[in-house]
């Protein structure tokens, strides 16, 4: 029975959305929740399934590559579903107060959500790089008509400038392929390896080509100006899937790629170079976290610095980097989700989110600041917490490898995370306020704040389970490094 | 729309419309093996319906249309994922082709399939979206 679940991974989440955009606001009451229980039933039941069993193949129509589709279930992809089903089951539950019945706009919500959770286990489960293309297009496509649900006014500049910098990405990342195409003959992830290595200068174009095309996907620096508007802009609920979900997706690409069917061309001179992008990233992100005025600001340039940290995977590539890299990406997951939602409670509550005026908010919109705290404890990577054991497996794989400035990037990024997340809690907390906050919104109901607040525990909760998830991970791919 | 009220552009339409649905048809059952498909049937019936728009007006459109173009998007979506699962029923990957052959008297050899099924499914998706953009910017214009 187990050969099914990728499918339905893919196809539950795919049908339900499209049966929400059909049945439109009639069944927003009980449709959603329906939909977003059976997704999470599905990836745990994948997760589970791998960790029993290992990976897990399925081939669309039982067409066998290179002519047919395959879905591949390996560690790495079963990861990542099991943090969108974490992340997407829980901003379901904030989605169903924020975007239920009295959203007038909740049925184009849901229809987009739900194909774009459909479109991202597809995305992780592709086995072959044209399928690849296909499911970025899609999970491009979803998000960016989920920013412009924050009302078109607002954010129609930034969801433009996402579009043509996701289109011009795709279209990188196309050409890459197209020309692996012609080298190989065939497009399946395990075949095109020796051709691409040995394809001379066509190889290393078309490798070229997809790395750039993803690194404008992921937002990586300089790549990122589309990303704090879009994400800053949009309503939490998109806020907390786009950075937590859709740019990782892009980077998983990265990490899936390289380890891959790239690995014969990996030159150190190139690896060192994504990892000064990383660095980079990291450094520019934090100092513009700290500079920015507006909550959801300081939140979507965190999420540009947290992106570099995976990319210090590329220089070092030994296991503990490769170990370090993804549990980032799962600790991050959880720790921005929890971020962008509580702040999107001050939002609701303040009707503004400007920083220095969050005075006195510490009684009103404890459990949000709760969450906020916490889910920064895992952003600045202090122990116990998933982003601690991600920095400390990087910091031993830089000390490993003999590349000590990594490890000088790792802690100063840290001291800046810690410096624009303690900016945020000095003024919620510790400063009185002058009169009482000018609310515009009720207190936000625990629906909406219990969300974030499990988030954030879940993000300390990965500083002690790292043990059966990366060994649902396993070690790094073979012919790496 | 019809600022130039050329009577020879609606009487052509009018007579286009069926035969390009009918072509359509035809293209649409005559996939698979040979070149057409759903695809480009689903373009085709579109074409008919751009031309009728350019002769008539948006709102006559929706009405010979019958259908909501968004449903019937959503409808071909449906059908298209749909086919997939009869092949989980019988044991086999998802997607995997069925078919059901049966002589008719007279005419020969007719098979029914899932392929076809999904065919139908993306001649509803194009058709339906690709009338959802036009009579959006015709009704924007008028």
């Amino acid at each position: 029975m187990t050969e099914w679940v990728p499918v339905l991974v893919v196809f539950v989440p795919f049908l339900a959305g499209v049966v929400q955009f059909m049945a439109g606001r009639r069944v927003i009451a009980w449709w959603p929740v329906l939909a977003s229980v059976a997704t999470v039933a599905v990836s745990l039941w994948l997760t589970f399934a791998v960790a029993a069993g290992g990976g897990i193949e399925h081939f669309m129509g039982g067409w066998q590559p290179p002519l047919g589709i395959a879905l591949r279930a390996d560690g790495l992809a079963t990861v990542m579903i099991l943090l969108t089903a974490v992340v997407g089951g829980l901003v379901s539950v904030y989605a169903l107060e924020a975007h239920g019945t009295g959203d007038p706009r909740a049925s184009h919500f849901w229809a987009l959500w739900l194909m774009l959770w459909g479109s991202l286990n597809a995305l992780f489960l592709s086995a072959d790089l044209f399928n690849i293309y296909v499911t970025l297009e899609l999970v491009t496509l979803a998000a960016i008509p989920l920013v412009l649900l924050a009302g078109p006014e607002k954010t129609v500049t930034a969801a433009l400038r996402y579009l043509q910098f996701a289109l011009f990405g795709s279209l990188l990342y196309l050409a890459g392929v197209a020309l692996t195409y012609g080298l190989a003959g065939s497009l399946d992830l395990a075949l095109v390896g020796p051709a691409l290595t040995d394809g001379g200068i066509t190889g290393a174009v078309a490798a070229t080509c997809m790395v750039v095309g993803l690194l404008v996907k992921a937002a990586v620096f300089p790549f990122h100006v589309w990303l704090p508007a879009a994400h800053g802009g949009a309503p939490a609920a998109v806020s907390a899937i786009l950075s937590a979900l859709v740019v990782k997706a892009a980077v998983y690409l990265l990490l899936r790629l390289w380890t891959g069917p790239l690995a014969g061309l990996a030159d150190g001179l190139v690896a060192q170079l994504m990892g000064a992008l990383g660095a980079a990233a990291i450094l520019y992100g934090s100092i513009q976290a700290f500079r920015q005025e507006r909550l959801k600001l300081v939140v979507a340039y965190s999420t540009v610095a947290q992106l570099g940290y995976m990319l210090l995977f590329f220089p070092m590539a030994v296991a503990q980097a490769w170990e370090g890299a993804v549990y980032h990406g799962l600790s991050h997951g959880v720790a921005k989700a929890a971020l962008f939602l509580a702040a999107g409670n001050v939002l609701v509550y303040l009707g503004h989110d400007r920083v220095r005026d969050l005075k006195g908010l510490d009684r009103s919109l404890s459990v949000s600041l709760l969450a906020f705290g916490i889910a920064g404890v895992s952003i600045m990577g202090l122990p116990p917490s998933g982003g601690f054991i991600a920095k400390w497996l990087l910091l031993r794989a830089s000390l490993e490898t003999g590349q000590w400035w990594w490890a000088v990037v790792l802690i100063s990024g840290g001291l800046l995370a810690a410096a624009y997340i303690f900016r945020v809690l000095r003024y919620a907390f510790l400063q009185a306020p002058d009169r009482p906050p000018a609310t515009t919104g009720p207190i936000p109901p625990p629906i909406m704040a219990l969300p974030a607040t499990l988030l954030a525990l879940l993000a300390i909760a990965l500083g002690f389970t790292a043990a059966p998830l990366l060994a649902l991970l396993g070690g790094l791919p073979e012919g790496t490094g | 729309m019809n600022a130039m009220g050329s009577l020879i552009l609606r009487t052509a339409a009018r007579f286009l419309l069926p035969l390009l649905l009918l072509f359509s048809i035809f293209v649409l059952l005559r996939g698979h093996d040979e070149p057409g498909g759903g695809f480009i049937a689903g373009l085709v019936a579109a074409v008919g319906f751009a031309l009728y728009l350019f002769a008539f007006d948006a709102a006559r459109t929706r009405r010979i249309m019958a259908m909501n173009p968004q449903v019937m998007l959503g409808l071909g979506l449906l059908a298209a994922t749909l086919s997939g699962v009869p092949s989980i029923f019988l044991d086999q990957a998802f997607f995997t082709a069925q078919w059901w052959p049966f002589e008719v008297p007279g005419i020969g050899e007719i098979k029914l399939s899932t392929p076809l099924v999904f065919d139908i499914g993306v001649y509803m998706v194009v058709l339906g979206s690709v009338m959802h953009i036009v009579l959006a910017l015709a009704e924007a214009e008028e």
